[in-house]
């Protein structure tokens, strides 16, 4: 018996031994929801990481549905990196469930809700008047850059507690990032002459009021995520008429009521690509330098 | 055909209702109770219906299904629609997650009934993609049968699911294990073993005289495979399949019952298709599915008589098909196909042999307007074309007159709701 068990075990020994060799720096596998969350996955993990994004950059990852595929890719993660404060509740529990990964549960390290190391930005919709209210703030986190390279750090510290041989490449990387970041905004905000008066069909860009000259003056929307009545467009108009201004919204939005707005007032708008393209630090930049493109112009 | 409130008149109503009171949607926020984090909800759903020729019947060969009063099988409600108003199918539910496990409870109600339909615990910390659920609830069994009606794209059950399942569909008490595979595409196995308690093929109607075999009398398995289609496109494809160890029917002749005995198998395919245009609530969206169900049931005579009778095996089937499709924000068209007893031999009482019944098909068209994420109205159109049951010793059936029927279901749920899967 012992002698097949040490038969057994020297087998076991020869099969793992290449792989082990391998391993000597395994790549983690992580599930990144949206394209801004692949860039720090991609950024900070570098070739520690392999990352696969779940949401498409021209979707909204708030009504987008499940699917099968997602659940494939959770199964098999090490960490999952979620913009959080609840922008994935409609999808991401379920193909989470489904997955039955128990490195992925809350609590885990292998669980990263990017905005629990963010206050984020209030919601600035009025609850009491109903729609789809983030009680736990903002989560479009992404069209902040500071805030992108909080998190950065943030997931640095999160991959050294998995893979702490590579904290010092982690930490490097997480610095680098914000080093590249930080330099290009100076210019960014130079391209601005007076102070931007914006209005925006939904919140998330409140954040630009965080690093760019602009300030927030209305939404389209009345309540978050409900398409805004004639009444309210009408009020909105009288007040805005007259000033100048600018009108944003997302590239997956409805046009409709937002471009009503700009005839009305004679002003600009813009439906701005919200997440970078592809899943890198270059994307991220290109996407920023878009956003100011079109705002400054 | 003089009624008070017409449809027509209904539908401007309904409209009426939420341009007047706007429904507050919070967000899926749950509530903190120390570790455990409990979701709430409010399902309330309303149909009107009219039916406007023909009448209510049983698809032939599926008459002993419960409801039909004329077997003697007698159920607390029936799930027949009734001109009028009607109080659909609502739920409370309550799931509350902890680190290791949730715990998941359905109260479904309508004006008449409340009935706990799911009480289960399903655990999150298993390793390896294992989960084990554990409790009352409703086997994932194919596409719809998990699907809480809120969830349906028409406003009826598939008939498949309610004829070869039950009024409720495959819902039972048991143990169900599923592994999700480590591979690149979405691969899922699982297998329940259930008590059996139901209306499908596990039913034992009242009145038999053969003792009920001790449970579980019910095993199932299923396997589902999702391939990466990218972003626009999901799929999922299933199959599944299931034994039951006892079916036992009784069918009441005034002065005296025969009842037949025996055990049934089923296997069953089904596939759901969606494509994602990625525009806003939901328009150029595409949904397509269907799925089809064989059953074969080996069954003899009980009771005294039993010499005279030989062993048969019934085999019957159905399936349905569905395409809905989003022609404008948060607007959806849907048509659906179903067709009941393709295969149809079913043994009939007094005559000692196995018949043959007719099929019987039901057409359906819908147009649902989302209001809300989370409230819907929907107008249906339906058209039944039911085979009626030959007579007695007779080839010729007897014709059931094809309905047309309208429903208008009102759908609102408040809360915090689970995130829906694929």
């Amino acid at each position: 018996m012992k002698a097949f068990l040490a038969a057994v075990a020297v087998a076991f020994g020869i099969a793992l031994a290449p792989s082990a060799a391998l391993a000597e720096a395994p790549r983690l596998i992580v599930v990144a929801t949206t394209p801004s969350m692949g860039v720090i996955a991609r950024t900070v993990g570098g070739d520690r990481v392999d990352v696969q994004v779940l949401v498409a950059p021209d979707r909204d990852a708030h009504t987008l549905n499940a699917r099968p595929s997602m659940i494939a890719h959770l199964r098999r993660a090490d960490l999952v990196l979620a913009v959080g404060a609840q922008l994935e509740e409609g999808w991401l529990p379920a193909a989470l469930d489904a997955a039955a990964n128990p490195r992925l549960r809350k609590g885990q390290p292998g669980y990263f809700a990017a905005a629990e190391p963010l206050h984020l930005r209030p919601t600035r919709f009025d609850p009491a008047l109903g729609g789809h209210v983030h009680g736990e703030g903002n989560p479009h986190l992404n069209l902040s850059p500071p805030r992108m390279i909080t998190v950065a750090h943030a997931f640095a510290d999160r991959l050294a507690a998995l893979a702490p041989e590579s904290a010092p490449a982690f930490e490097a990387a997480a610095a680098a990032f914000e080093d590249a970041l930080r330099s290009r905004l100076p210019a960014l905000r130079a391209r601005f002459g007076a102070p931007l008066r914006l209005v925006a069909h939904h919140e998330e860009f409140d954040y630009f009021a965080e690093w760019l000259p602009v300030e927030l003056v209305g939404f389209v929307e009345e309540k978050p995520g409900v398409p805004p009545g004639p009444a309210h467009l009408a009020r909105l108009i009288e007040q805005q008429r007259g000033q100048v201004g600018t009108i944003v919204l997302a590239n997956y939005q409805p046009q409709a009521p937002a471009r009503r707005v700009a005839d009305e007032l004679g002003w600009p708008l813009h439906a701005l690509a919200l997440e970078p393209a592809t899943a890198d630090a270059e994307s991220y930049f290109a996407l920023i330098e878009h956003w100011v493109d079109s705002l400054a112009q | 055909m003089h009624n008070i409130l017409r449809p027509a008149a209904l539908a401007p109503l309904a409209l009426a209702l939420f341009a007047a009171a706007p429904l507050p949607v919070q967000a899926q926020s749950s509530l903190k109770l120390g570790e455990v984090e409990l979701d709430a909800s409010l399902t309330l759903d309303g149909i009107f219906a009219r039916r406007y020729s023909g009448k209510e019947g049983t698809p032939a060969g599926f008459g002993h299904a419960h409801g039909d009063e004329d077997h003697g099988h007698h159920h607390g409600h029936s799930h027949a629609l009734e001109n009028g108003f009607n109080a659909g199918h609502s739920e409370i539910g309550l799931r509350a997650r902890t680190d290791l496990f949730d715990g998941v409870l359905t109260i479904g109600f309508d004006d008449e009934d409340v009935k706990v339909e799911e009480a289960y615990l399903v655990t999150r910390a298993l390793p390896a993609g294992l989960r084990v659920k554990a409790g009352k609830f409703l086997s994932d069994i194919g596409y719809v049968n998990s699907r809480h009606p809120h969830d349906w794209s028409f406003v009826e059950r598939p008939l498949v699911n309610q004829y070869l399942f039950g009024d409720h569909g495959l819902l039972e008490r048991g143990v169900q294990l599923s592994y999700t595979l480590p591979t690149r595409s979405f691969a899922m196995l699982g297998v329940e073993v259930l008590q059996g308690n139901g209306e499908g093929l596990d039913r034992y109607d009242d009145g038999a005289l053969s003792a009920r075999k001790s449970g579980p009398r019910l095993l199932t398995a299923f396997a589902k495979f999702g391939p990466d289609l990218g972003d626009r496109h999901a799929l999922q494809a299933g199959v599944s399949g299931g034994t039951s160890r006892q079916n036992v029917r009784v069918d009441a002749h005034g002065d005296h019952t025969h009842y037949i005995d025996g055990d049934a198998w089923f296997a069953g395919a089904d596939l759901m298709y969606r494509y994602d245009a990625g525009r806003s609530h939901g328009e150029g969206n595409w949904r397509i599915g269907g799925e089809y169900y064989y059953v074969e049931r080996d069954v003899g005579a009980g009771g005294g008589n039993r010499a005279r009778w030989l062993n048969y095996t019934e085999k019957q089937d159905g399936a349905y098909i569905e395409a809905v499709y989003g022609f404008a924000p948060r607007w959806e068209a849907g048509v659906r196909a179903e067709a009941l007893g393709l295969n149809n031999k079913v043994v009939k009482f007094h005559p000692r042999a196995l018949g043959e019944e007719d099929s019987s098909y039901r057409y359906s068209a819908q147009v649902t307007w989302r209001a809300r994420e989370t409230v819907f109205v929907r107008a249906q159109l339906t058209r039944e074309d039911f085979a009626g049951q030959r007579a007695h010793g007779s080839e010729a059936a007897v014709a059931q007159d094809g309905s047309w029927m309208f429903m208008l279901q009102l759908n609102a749920l408040f809360g915090s709701h689970p995130a829906h899967r694929f």
